[in-house]
């Protein structure tokens, strides 16, 4: 009788194994900008100078082409000091010319919820770059792409088969198609824009995520210490009324987190925030630099860099 | 261990095997399997958890055997009273310590050093698995059941993996001794098992934490929507506790039949009640059922109360059972608002009425199915809800406020799930239109051709993988 029932379960199953793999296959061959960077990672593996972590707005800012050394970047959204420091630790030591490590500092970054709760980011990561970014145990299903998190793919599947998929990447996986981003879809108009409320994140202190990331930040810093890579602390720019809706609060505290930093970690501070010149077509929205920004920062960056070699 | 986790999705089948082919000669084994895959179960969330658990079900274990040999009175007390500062103890420090501190301070505005608070997290099940074996040996005392005298059995009532973190709530007259029956594998109890189980997945992945999503947004600003748009997050959230809590159910009992366990029903389509007392004989029955039998019925009828007149005595049991039953969800005044609103509810419908020359309860009267009834109980829920949900008091009363004051009904409005929403209908129907069962897919047979039914199931299955979420918590797993 059990082995009937067992037998007509195994039965039952079959097509949800056979329709799940097509679907898992599929997800895997999307061009999205993880494959794309994961490509770059292992054809330049031995080339590699520059690693770039961090979220989106270190994602968006630094395109590597107009770097003079080789640069793998990433950053990715909502992207944590945690996550950067696995990355770091796994990732790292695979490339025997690393040099550099550039590290967000941005406003809010200290303030922000750790997003260990992303657990679709370590099969993402499983898979493209053989890291764990996660502190959980994990094991063989974490290697499936579709269900860590099937809202996102099952998107890009349907973009894909529809032609929708627009992305515009270089070798390095930088995207330069900005269809999506805000400033865009207003057509870059700057009276539109001016009226659209200027949404900063987060409102509420929460003094448990600023000691977490104070933790990992200084994790990562140490380890980049023993394995002798030149630190950046980069503050990427933002438009003027972003700055204008920050709140002052949150600004001190990462200004005295960045204090104490200095002092105590010899590291390189880049403050391109400050930096006035850039025009609202430089950007995709507030806080994030468009692929005609990221050319101006990054060639400047890039000067930085030559300088401390 | 999340029942909507992969992992789950490995552990289950991997103890039936063990359970039905390596275990299948003794009880004893398939007794020992099931404790072993139920600790594990449970310590995957924390292994210092299980420490508490064995610890509960050794005193209850041994208070119970202490009790049946007890020779006096005075002596089976004693050993009842035993367990029960045991587990009330173990709860009110890891539930309601920390709370009860906190108001202490603000009561007599003393310094905030006062006191030190626990840094402790509750354990899961913590309030459920402490009331099943309360329970157990309160009966003991009562002689309603023998103790069990067999060690291992007990310690299975009391950690069966399928209801050990959210219920229902078993007696163990009903339960334990499930343990000592010979059990044989039978197809159509697993098959029914395996649909229970499948629609309770559905339940939870797809409806409750589709929802989830909407009512996270409308009840975190509610500021930033118009009247009707909150009232539709309160009407949200009335289901997603519904299908959480009630999918979590299905869950356990589905997984329960396929080892061979009869557990008992949960909830009887709450909503349709026509009142709210008919809604708690709807409503997480094993929990309403408990505080009747464990505290309403000795308040009402003991000497406790003994100097009030028999309504009174009544009413006022009736408004400590339920605010309780609203404090056992959790260590806050909302919790407590919700108990009691309910309570006021409920001894307002016990009063006696006369209704075309007939003299009857309120409650009675509401149930013969008056057209606003229904109306009147959802209605009820909701706004009883706001509290439940809100993380304090004020909130709750700003939520309310938001309701009645906002301009706009509609400002900000949109499904925010989207088509998803669909999913809620789907269930709605499916449990209304099969109301007269356990669960929607119970004897299907003999109205749908096989090809249909797979089709039924396939599309579940779709939707549990195409629409699940980074795996959500169970409502309940906190309380």
């Amino acid at each position: 009788m059990i082995k009937k029932f067992l037998i007509h379960v195994c039965i039952f199953l079959i097509p949800v194994i056979i329709g799940y793999a097509i679907v898992e296959n599929y997800s895997r061959n999307l061009p999205l900008t993880p494959k794309i960077k994961s490509e770059f990672y292992k054809n330049n593996i031995q080339d590699i100078e520059v690693l770039v972590l961090g979220a989106s707005q270190n994602r968006d800012a630094i395109n590597p082409e107009f770097l003079s050394h080789k640069a793998l970047n990433l950053a990715y959204p909502d992207q944590d000091y945690y996550v950067s420091s696995k990355l770091l630790e796994q990732v790292g030591p695979t490339l025997p010319l690393l040099k550099t490590v550039i590290i967000p500092i941005s406003y809010g970054h200290f303030e922000t919820a750790p997003n260990q709760k992303d657990t679709w980011k370590n099969s993402m990561y499983r898979h493209y770059f053989g890291t764990t970014v996660s502190d959980k145990f994990t094991y063989f299903k974490d290697n499936f792409l579709y269900i860590s998190f099937p809202d996102y793919y099952s998107v890009k599947i349907n973009e894909q088969k529809k032609g929708l998929l627009h992305l515009d990447c270089n070798e390095y996986g930088y995207n330069r198609n900005i269809e999506k981003a805000l400033f865009y879809t207003f057509d870059y108009d700057s009276l539109t824009i001016s009226k659209q409320p200027v949404h900063i994140t987060p409102t509420i202190p929460h003094p448990e995520y600023i000691i977490e990331n104070i933790q990992k930040l200084e994790d990562i810093l140490a380890f980049c210490g023993q394995q002798k890579y030149r630190v950046i602390l980069l503050e990427t720019p933002t438009t003027t009324r972003f700055k204008e809706h920050r709140i002052p609060e949150v600004l001190r505290r990462k200004d005295s987190i960045l204090t104490m930093i200095r002092s105590t970690y010899n590291v390189h501070y880049v403050d391109a925030n400050s930096a006035n010149d850039y025009m609202l077509k430089d950007h995709r929205d507030h806080n994030h630099l468009s692929p005609q920004g990221a050319e101006k920062f990054t060639k400047r960056l890039n000067t930085i860099l030559e300088e401390l070699e | 261990m999340l029942f909507n986790s992969f992992d789950f999705g490995l552990f289950l089948p991997i103890v039936f095997i063990l359970y039905w082919i390596v275990g299948r000669k003794r009880i004893q084994g398939q007794n020992a399997i099931l404790l072993i895959a139920s600790y594990f179960f449970y310590g995957v969330w924390d292994w210092r958890f299980l420490l508490l658990i064995i610890a509960s079900s050794l005193v209850d274990f041994y208070a119970g055997k202490y009790i049946s040999k007890a020779k006096t009175q005075q002596k089976r007390r004693l050993w009842l009273y035993s367990s029960l500062s045991w587990n009330l103890g173990v709860l009110f420090v890891f539930k309601y310590y920390n709370f009860f501190l906190e108001n202490l301070k603000t009561l007599f505005e003393l310094p905030e050093n006062t006191f030190t608070t626990l840094d402790i997290i509750i354990p899961v099940g913590l309030s459920f698995y402490t009331f099943q074996t309360i329970g157990y040996t309160i009966d003991v005392y009562r002689k309603k059941i023998e103790p069990t005298q067999d060690i291992l059995k007990f310690l299975c009532f009391v950690s069966f993996f399928p209801q050990l973190v959210a219920g229902p709530i078993e007696r163990a007259s009903k339960l334990l001794p499930q343990f000592s029956r010979e059990r044989s594998f039978t197809y159509d109890k697993a098959k029914d098992g395996l649909r229970q189980l499948l629609w309770g997945l559905f339940k939870k992945i797809v409806v409750a934490d589709n929802i989830g999503v909407a009512v996270f947004a409308i009840y975190n600003h509610p500021e930033e929507y118009g009247s009707l748009t909150i009232i539709y997050g309160a009407f949200l959230f009335l289901f997603q506790l519904y299908a959480d809590f009630s999918g979590y159910s299905d869950i356990a009992i589905g997984t329960a039949k396929l080892f061979g366990f009869d557990l008992s029903t949960n909830f009887k389509l709450p909503y349709l009640a026509n009142s709210v007392t008919g809604f708690w004989r709807r409503w997480h029955i094993t929990l309403s059922k408990w505080f009747q039998d464990y505290v309403y019925v000795p308040l009402a009828r003991g000497k406790a109360l003994g100097f009030f007149s028999k309504s009174s005595r009544k009413a006022i049991s009736l408004l400590i059972t339920m605010g309780l039953i609203g404090l056992w969800h959790g260590a806050n005044w909302t919790y407590l608002a919700f108990g009691l609103l309910h309570g006021v509810l409920i001894v307002i419908e016990g009063t006696t009425m006369t209704s075309k020359g007939k003299k009857m309860k309120l409650h009675q009267w509401l149930e013969t199915g008056v057209f606003w009834s229904k109306f009147y109980t959802v209605t009820f829920l909701v706004v009883s809800l706001i509290f439940f949900r809100a993380s304090t008091l004020d909130k709750a009363v700003i939520m309310l406020k938001e309701i009645v004051t906002q301009n706009i009904a509609f400002y900000n409005f949109d499904l925010i799930i989207g088509r998803k929403i669909g999913f809620l209908v789907i269930m709605i129907i499916a449990e209304v239109w099969r109301k007269r069962y356990t669960h929607p897919f119970m004897n299907l047979e003999g109205i749908l051709p096989k090809v249909v039914r797979w089709g039924i199931y396939y599309f579940l299955i779709f939707a549990i993988i195409r629409y699940g979420r980074p795996q959500e918590a169970f409502i309940y797993f906190q309380f």
